[in-house]
């Protein structure tokens, strides 16, 4: 059985792009629990080696034992259930810092399969997680970080189902929008003057549940109400109050 | 006025970058080659350009993209209080040729053709006053 993780081997592992991811894992661990020296320690050498993946891999297939979590480092990933007709509901997105395939319930598997959208740079958590698991007394920032984490994706999926349940189209995309946008600035990796959002209209409609040209058409409309600007992969929102007020739900 | 997009900058950039969907321009998908296809929108005397466009193989595929986001946007018409019935796409390809219209009517033609069952008459008066009158 090929092993699920399977990837490339970064041979550059002191690259920008792989310091930056690391440094989207601290920031991220540390938004959900202060950590402690301890902490901070066998995160820097808890980490797996990282591993690149081409967009469309498929990084934990469906069913699977959700016993190889990892963090991204760059590039984005995404959950999707795909019906046997091929139609896609996408269920949660995945960026530079955020944990994938993590339960703390062994042995779970996985509801959906998770997915490269882009090219994607992993490193692996089992072994960090296992050893802060055997001793939580010595680690009790990360173990109340994985807490957080499983706290938000539970969030994060309720947030999918109202959003795609019972908003009009320009409030799910604005929804989508702004939840990214806050989620890279915690990262560190967006600002003011906006972020990069490499989705394609496609992989948009299946997490929004539209079609691809209602995606285009909720995109351009707001653009001409001066909502957003795009540009090459970049999104700017010019009314973050209106950005802020399509999240429904506290965070 | 013809708009022949592959002369844009953003038509272009797009092409130099390889990229397709939310940024992007023709490319290919599962080895398939894409092409693009701008879905103009008319709303009664109103026009806006598609200036992004969407990927499709085929035009077939582009008018089945057409018809799927007319019955998405169906219900959101209903609930502004819009009339579909006033809406269309002006579909055209990256020169500006026009490749087809599609009025949110069709939709409903649609349905009629396959449907052997006669169209229920509205009641006298609205349902509120048939609802008083009964009781």
């Amino acid at each position: 059985m090929r092993s699920p993780a399977r990837g490339r081997k970064v041979t550059d592992r002191g690259s920008p792009r792989i310091e930056e991811g690391k440094a989207a894992v601290l920031r991220h661990l540390e938004s959900f629990a202060r950590l402690f020296d301890t902490d901070r320690e066998i995160l820097v050498g808890g980490l797996g080696p990282p591993v690149s993946h081409l967009a469309g891999h498929e990084l934990i297939p469906v069913d699977a034992l959700l016993d190889t979590p990892m963090f991204i480092l760059s590039g984005w990933a995404c959950r999707a259930f795909s019906l046997p007709d091929g139609r896609r509901q996408i269920l949660d997105f995945y960026i530079a810092g955020d944990l994938v395939g993590y339960s703390s319930r062994p042995p779970s598997r996985a509801k959906a399969s998770y997915l490269c959208l882009t090219n994607t740079i992993c490193a692996g958590a089992s072994e960090l997680i296992a050893r802060t698991h055997d001793q939580p007394q010595r680690y009790p920032g990360l173990t109340a970080a994985w807490r957080g984490i499983e706290d938000e994706i539970e969030r994060r999926l309720i947030d999918q189902i109202v959003c795609t349940g019972r908003m009009l189209a320009h409030e799910r995309m604005m929804h989508l929008i702004g939840d990214i946008s806050r989620r890279l600035k915690r990262a560190g990796m967006g600002s003011n003057d906006g972020f990069v959002m490499p989705l394609t209209q496609e992989a948009l409609g299946d997490a929004l549940g539209l079609s691809t040209v209602h995606v285009n058409r909720v995109l351009q409309q707001m653009r001409r109400e001066r909502i957003i600007r795009t540009a090459l992969g970049r999104v700017e929102i010019l009314n973050p109050q209106l950005a802020e007020d399509a999240i429904t739900t506290p965070h | 006025m013809v708009i022949d997009r592959s002369q844009t900058r953003l038509g272009f950039l797009a092409h130099w970058y390889g990229l397709s969907g939310l940024f992007g321009g023709a490319g290919r998908k599962g080895g398939v080659p894409m092409s693009r296809f701008y879905f103009n929108f008319r709303q009664g005397a109103s026009f806006s350009v598609d200036d992004e466009g969407c990927e499709f193989p085929s035009v077939e595929e582009a008018y089945l993209g057409a018809v799927a986001a007319a019955q998405d946007m169906w219900r959101e018409l209903l609930i502004r209080r819009e009339d579909p019935f006033a809406c269309a796409f002006e579909v055209t390809d990256i020169k500006g040729r026009e490749l087809f219209t599609l009025p949110f009517s069709e939709l409903l033609e649609a349905c009629r053709d396959h449907s052997a069952a006669p169209i229920p008459k509205p009641l006298a008066g609205n349902a509120t006053s048939s609802r008083v009158d009964k009781r």
